[in-house]
């Protein structure tokens, strides 16, 4: 049966499990990956699940009425920039 | 009758013959709401003020005799994964909490267009994860033939508010059966168009390949009259496609001959026989009155629950990582650093089911597992879509349990999530396929909790499982689906 490193799957996430929860997740994920093992294995090779196509629009950009409200949900603005804590000194 | 208890093409005869106004029915209905919401709680948010300012102008527009859009004057409650420009749509998470989307959806878009009064914003599971709106960040949404039940989920609150009278008709999402279940709880119909017929725009991803938009209403006519009115080609979608659906009964349909298979996988076990038992009684009316009945077989339908929580799971794992706390949505106060602000952002924003879905579907994806799993499941689906398409070469339909079982009591399931997850087994085939699937109600258990009967047909086949249901709705004999309101132990409580 395949081993979870579920702390490397949380950091991958990005999301911080607390140590106290880590047992109860970890039972949770095992019982469902252990189901999804009895799934057949593939006949072929074909990688899509369907043949139709995607057809996607003209690469227009066009101007948005309001830009503000672009913004208005953003936790924390600094002169019209998005903030966020330093990541270079 | 109050106006709340009437259907949608009730009511619209009754705003062309003058005995009602458009204002009249959207009052009845917050009056309805005021009554049953500290109980239900079906509604996030309520639109009061902007609703009678729509049915206002419907009324002045129709005493001048202004041409009005089909359903203009019709109340509508809206599920609340979907923007609504100006109004607060929070995916019940409190990582949307306070997100007011600066854009319609495209259906929001034609609601307005066709003046419907929007009444609401209503609950669900986070982020649509979940069969029981028990992941609600908000409240508990309870089923109104039983307080002390779920109306299932994630569209838990578009079913609880139909079935109750606290909307006339809503528009809810379905990713692995999230219309179709609360439906049959609930005892309303639910469709899932085709996949593609209804534009994902502005829709709040959960699983892109996965989710549709659909209508939720207490009769056949009402849900066809709604999903008239949202489907369609939509270029701001690359997956939408082209629909030339059109509602328009002029006599009941006839079954003769309609050619209707049972797959035999959907009535063993893990489907309750009283379930199996109502929904066969449905089979059987449909071929007293002409069709004939094929068992068909579907053997990858054992597999199709593990393959659907891979790709759900691994799709809401890509969706989802653009809640990073840095243009919308929750953030950690004081984070150390960038990477602090993610993880906290992201771990205090998700509830906990969010959390392991988006856990399992990074797994899935991650390398040296992709292939076990997430390929795995591909296949299947892949496979799964032609044993649908054999069997539509000897059925015209296909005829099953929406759900394995009826509403079950809250927090029966809330700490085993393979006992939740395994009440999709009926309705994550469809899904999977990207098949149309229909949901009415077909008789109810021994405690007097509604059972559902799906029907699913090939691509683009909405007339005709629209056409075959309102048969059933028209002639079955089942009783005339009213609001409901029960309180603890099933008991007729305050109507």
């Amino acid at each position: 049966m395949m081993e979870i490193d579920l702390k490397k799957i949380a950091a991958l996430s990005r999301l911080r499990i607390d140590d106290a929860d880590y047992p109860l997740l970890k039972e949770q994920m095992m019982q469902i990956v252990l189901r999804m093992e009895q799934m057949p294995l593939p006949e072929d090779s074909q990688e899509k699940f369907s043949d139709a196509e995607m057809i996607l629009r003209e690469d227009n950009p066009t101007p948005f009425d309001t830009p503000e409200l672009l913004t208005q949900n953003a936790p924390k603005m600094v002169d019209g920039y998005f903030s966020i804590p330093k990541t270079v000194d | 009758m109050e106006l709340f208890e009437h259907s949608a093409s009730e009511l619209l005869e009754m705003l062309r013959a003058g005995t009602c106004s458009s204002e009249e029915i959207t009052r009845s209905i917050f009056r309805r709401i005021s009554e049953l919401e500290p109980s239900l709680n079906a509604y996030i948010s309520l639109s009061e003020e902007s609703a009678l300012e729509t049915a206002r102008q419907v009324d002045r527009n129709r005493a001048i005799q202004i041409d009005e859009s089909p359903l203009a004057g019709i109340p509508i409650a809206i599920k609340d994964n979907i923007c609504t420009k100006g109004i607060k749509t929070t995916c019940a998470s409190r990582m949307l909490q306070n997100f007011i989307p600066p854009y319609h959806a495209t259906v929001m878009e034609r609601i307005t267009n066709a003046e419907l009064p929007v009444i609401g914003k209503l609950n669900m599971d986070e982020f649509a994860m979940g069969s029981s709106t028990e992941t609600s960040f908000f409240a508990q949404t309870r089923n109104p033939h039983d307080l002390n039940r779920v109306p299932g989920g994630s569209s838990g609150g578009a079913a609880a508010a139909i079935a109750s009278g606290e909307a006339i008709f809503a528009l809810g999402s379905d990713t692995g059966g999230s219309i179709r279940q609360p439906a049959a709880y609930c005892g309303i119909v639910g469709l899932k168009p085709t996949y593609g017929t209804v534009s994902r725009y502005g829709l709040i991803a959960f699983a892109s390949s996965l989710d549709q938009i659909g209508p939720m209403a207490r009769t056949v006519s009402d849900c066809a009259l709604l999903y008239q009115l949202i489907c369609g080609k939509d270029p701001r979608d690359a997956t939408s496609l082209s629909s030339n659906f059109h509602w328009n009964l002029p006599s009941l349909p006839s079954v003769k001959n309609l050619r209707i298979g049972i797959p035999s996988q959907f009535f063993g076990d893990g489907v309750e026989k009283e379930v199996c038992a109502a929904v066969l009684r449905g089979a059987e009316y449909y071929q007293s009155q002409g069709a004939e009945l094929t068992e068909v077989s579907l053997p990858s339908v054992h597999h199709a629950l593990s393959a659907y929580y891979i790709i759900s799971s691994a799709e809401a794992s890509s969706n989802l990582s653009r809640y990073d706390g840095v243009k919308y949505g929750y953030r950690a106060d004081n984070p150390a650093d960038l990477q602090d602000l993610y993880c906290r952002s992201r771990s205090e924003g998700f509830g906990q089911e969010v959390q392991r879905r988006i856990i399992l579907g990074t797994f899935a994806l991650s390398s040296g597992y992709y292939e076990a799993y997430y390929r795995r499941a591909q296949a299947l689906r892949r496979k799964l879509r032609q044993e649908f398409d054999e069997a539509f070469q000897r059925c015209d339909m296909l005829l099953t349990p929406t759900a394995p079982d009826v509403a079950f009591p809250l927090g029966e399931r809330r700490n085993d999530p393979l006992k939740m997850y395994a009440g999709d087994i009926c309705t994550i085939p469809a899904s999977m396929a990207g098949l149309p699937a229909l949901s009415i109600p077909c008789g109810y258990s021994t405690e007097g909790l509604p059972i559902g009967m799906q029907l699913i047909g090939p691509t683009f086949s909405e007339r005709l499982l629209l056409e075959t249901a309102y048969f059933y709705e028209q002639t079955s004999g089942l009783k005339e689906i009213r609001p409901v309101f029960r309180s603890c132990g099933g008991k007729e409580g305050t109507k």
